[in-house]
């Protein structure tokens, strides 16, 4: 096929998403600069209790394992948070080690919902372990972390270590380790693992399992 | 005017749906010609000749959405235009830029497919439009519909060229694997 019958076999799109991408006009931009926590406050114990499966619609089957938990804090990395004043620099650090720039990597999420500033978390006793945490609004209007990194050192859950016996989860193809706790004020909170692409996530959110299955199919997009 | 309004005077034959809707659609309608063409003159030919065209098919159609009607015909006259003026050595303009980036996800083969694989083909791409994320959507299709540059969707969804450019490669290799998990030739 020539790339002019494709582009001509676009002529029969519904006219209401060809109306709707017409309107579309981003509201003024407003610089966002979250303040990211730098609280590295969970660290999970890996004991499945229940199961629960979820098949969506997208052909996902999003597995939850529920699990206890333990809080901890881990004073063992040097973090340094990039926002206006030395985010040039960030973004740089943030090329150089995870090997795609922010602005590709922020590409998969919808316009506005990544935070412009992000944390780099540093292993003190190596060069090579950095994981950078960036804030991103979920389709339910919560807020998930996503720490992601090359090394493949689990950052949000560094002591964590997953276990043969739990279920995966199939997101888009990729197989993804889905948590279920009761965080310390009694909410539920959703934390996945995976590798994508050659980076490792970590991901963490107190939204809706929906919310959470959206979150995921974007970063895996 | 209304655009119930602007489509009873079409069907009652009146003239005056034609300045009417020039004075609604003409800018519209022109910026779409222009993105393909990247030619003011030839644009222009191809809003009047749209003007025609939309008298000459309402009645019978009755749109439901005029902007979307009236784009569809500009699109496809410019687009033809376009094929006319390449063959003439002329062409220039968004298209070019569009057009090879829709040759990264196709053979470039020039096969012959029939009505009916078209239409199964307009279908499956239908479906996989109407899959996509709102924002992603609207990006693809002012891209690969409206054939708008980088820098105007990047203005129009205040996001980064680059950003736009990374978002448009990833839905193409998405609708590459979509249609060619669903048996079509690319």
């Amino acid at each position: 096929m020539t790339a002019e019958a494709l582009f001509e076999s676009f002529a029969d799109i519904s006219e209401k998403y060809l109306k709707e991408a017409q309107e579309y006009r981003a509201s003024p931009k407003k610089r966002r600069i979250w303040v990211v926590a730098a609280c590295l406050a969970v660290v999970l114990a890996a004991i499945p209790l229940v199961r629960l499966a979820v098949d969506s619609m997208r052909g996902n089957t999003l597995v939850i394992n529920q699990t206890d938990r333990i809080y901890g804090v881990d004073y063992s990395f040097m973090h340094k948070s990039y926002n206006k004043e030395n985010f040039e620099e960030g973004l740089s650090r943030f090329e150089k080690n995870l090997g795609i720039s922010y602005d590709e990597f922020i590409s998969r999420f919808e316009p506005g919902a990544v935070s412009e500033g992000f944390t780099e978390y540093s292993a003190e006793y190596a060069d090579t372990d950095h994981s950078y945490l960036l804030l991103v609004k979920t389709s339910d209007g919560g807020v998930a972390q996503i720490s992601v990194t090359r090394s493949g050192f689990h950052f949000i859950c560094p002591m964590f270590k997953p276990d043969d016996s739990e279920e995966e989860s199939y997101i888009d193809g990729e197989t993804v380790r889905v948590y279920e706790y009761e965080d310390i004020l009694g909410g539920t909170e959703y934390i996945a693992l995976f590798s994508h692409e050659g980076l490792h996530y970590d991901v963490r959110a107190s939204v809706s399992t929906q919310a959470f299955e959206d979150l995921l199919c974007d970063i895996i997009d | 005017m209304d655009d119930t309004k602007i489509v009873a005077l079409y069907w009652d034959r009146n003239e005056e749906a034609i300045p009417v809707t020039a004075e609604k659609y003409g800018k519209y309608c022109l910026a779409v010609a222009g993105n393909i063409l990247g030619n003011a003159e030839d644009a222009e030919e191809c809003v009047n000749d749209t003007y025609l065209a939309a008298w000459n098919s309402i009645p019978p159609h009755r749109p439901a959405v005029l902007s979307a009607f009236l784009g569809k015909l500009t699109r496809n006259l410019s687009f033809n235009r376009y094929k006319k003026n390449t063959a003439e050595k002329r062409g220039k303009g968004e298209i070019c830029a569009v057009l090879d980036e829709l040759a990264d996800i196709v053979s470039g083969a020039d096969s012959v497919d029939s009505e009916l694989e078209r239409l199964e083909l307009a279908r499956a791409i239908d479906e996989f439009i109407g899959g996509l994320p709102k924002v992603k959507r609207d990006v693809f299709l002012c891209r690969y519909w409206y054939t708008e540059s980088i820098a105007e969707l990047s203005e129009r969804f205040a996001m980064k060229p680059s950003a736009i450019s990374m978002m448009l490669k990833r839905t193409r290799g998405k609708l590459q694997k979509y249609l060619t998990e669903r048996g079509f030739e690319l």
